[in-house]
């Protein structure tokens, strides 16, 4: 499969300028990196936790260490996103781990556990309705953190697996498998919690 | 890709279109705030360093100076330039000096040298402890004396034994009154007593 084109990679040089005279205290640049990554982060946040308030609380985290902290990130390390999401991965891991929110659903998944995805071409097509996108946010919500981060950053957010592999701290390949697999899971627990026919 | 995972993506897709585009603008608000306050204070506390680091400075300096040894040696001083050369004359070393001892003026080709070159000449005397750097010495004169070792002893300049009974040829800064301020051994004259 194609990566999705990268957000991130083409406007680094911009956000790295952004990033120095943020810690230099300018205010337009704060407010123009705040402009460009509340969206995305406080996005990532909501669909890892599927709770407002706390995406909220991990915006708002991640922007007081930036105001805090400036000097703590490493351009030689990676690109201003690849560090803004990543702080923001840890703490809401922290604040699931906390709420207990991320507890994997009852039923363990297991690759071709006889579910019967041979039609899941016609299965996946009942997902066009408005009604069944709870079904499946609440599907993503239930993947174990490993391949929900995955699912969110790579087709929620459209990152690119390379992007993707910085802030998760792993290789793009593993990104790739891990997509494949939590597809393939997300798939099974729309059918296991009967959303899809 | 086959159809499903297109499906699966189209699906994911209109997941991400329905979640909140962006966090709510009080956040914004908020932050900016923080971020204006976090500046303000750094940029005070900058201040503050410099200032303290420049008040440390400066007490160190001032306790150099107070602290310092100060030297009480013969130390060299320099004349100025109108300083006068008389040639020929007769004077006394001043008030400290013996009556006995008579100060003869010599004329040597130094002096001349001393004349055209005042500046040359003003080099290398030694302050006595007449010298009072607080009085003016536009007005003073150099005279160049003959006289033996042991009289350099009563105007406070340090003789040996050795040459206390030599005669010597010095060039002695004289104060308007009198008063012996500098020295400068110009030779000895062991053998020529005059």
């Amino acid at each position: 499969m194609d990566s999705p084109a990268s957000p991130m990679a083409e406007p680094n040089l911009v956000d790295q300028d952004l990033y120095r005279q943020l810690a230099k205290g300018r205010e337009e640049a704060f407010s123009d990196l705040y402009e460009r990554y509340q969206g995305p982060i406080f996005r990532f946040a909501w669909h890892m936790s599927g709770n407002s308030a706390t995406a909220e609380d991990v915006t708002q985290e991640v922007f007081m260490l930036l105001i805090r902290n400036p000097r703590n990130y490493d351009p030689a390390k990676g690109s201003v996103a690849g560090y803004l999401f990543g702080i923001a991965r840890n703490l809401t891991r922290r604040r699931l781990d906390r709420s207990r929110l991320d507890e994997p659903l009852a039923e363990e998944w297991t690759e071709g556990n006889g579910t019967g995805f041979t039609s899941d071409a016609d299965l996946l097509a009942d997902l066009a309705r408005v009604e069944l996108l709870e079904c499946l946010q609440k599907a993503v919500q239930g993947l174990p953190e490993q391949y929900r981060e995955v699912i969110v950053l790579c087709d929620l957010e459209e990152m690119s697996y390379p992007d993707a592999a910085v802030v998760l701290e792993c290789p793009p390949g593993t990104i790739a498998s891990r997509l494949h697999r939590a597809r393939l899971m997300l798939k099974a627990r729309l059918q296991c919690q009967g959303c899809v026919k | 890709m086959n159809q499903s995972d297109n499906r699966m993506s189209a699906a994911l897709r209109r997941l991400s279109a329905i979640a909140p585009r962006s966090a709510p603008p009080a956040l914004g608000d908020r932050l900016k705030g923080e971020f204006r306050r976090h500046h303000l204070c750094r940029r005070r506390e900058r201040k503050a360093r410099i200032l303290l680091a420049a008040a440390c400075l400066a007490a160190s300096v001032g306790a150099f100076l107070i602290l310092r040894p100060r030297r009480s040696v013969p130390v060299a001083i320099r004349l100025p330039l109108q300083t006068t050369l008389p040639l020929n004359a007769n004077v006394s070393a001043g008030p400290t000096e013996s009556k006995s001892t008579q100060l003869r003026a010599v004329k040597t080709r130094a002096s001349n040298r001393a004349r055209k070159d005042p500046a040359s000449a003003a080099d290398h005397f030694l302050a006595l402890p007449t010298f009072d750097p607080a009085m003016p010495i536009d007005h003073s004169e150099i005279v160049r004396v003959d006289l033996p070792g042991r009289a350099l002893r009563l105007v406070g300049f340090p003789v040996s034994e050795e040459f206390a009974d030599r005669r010597v040829v010095a060039d002695v800064v004289l104060a308007q009154d009198g008063t012996p301020y500098a020295l400068r051994l110009v030779q000895n004259s062991p053998n020529k007593e005059q």
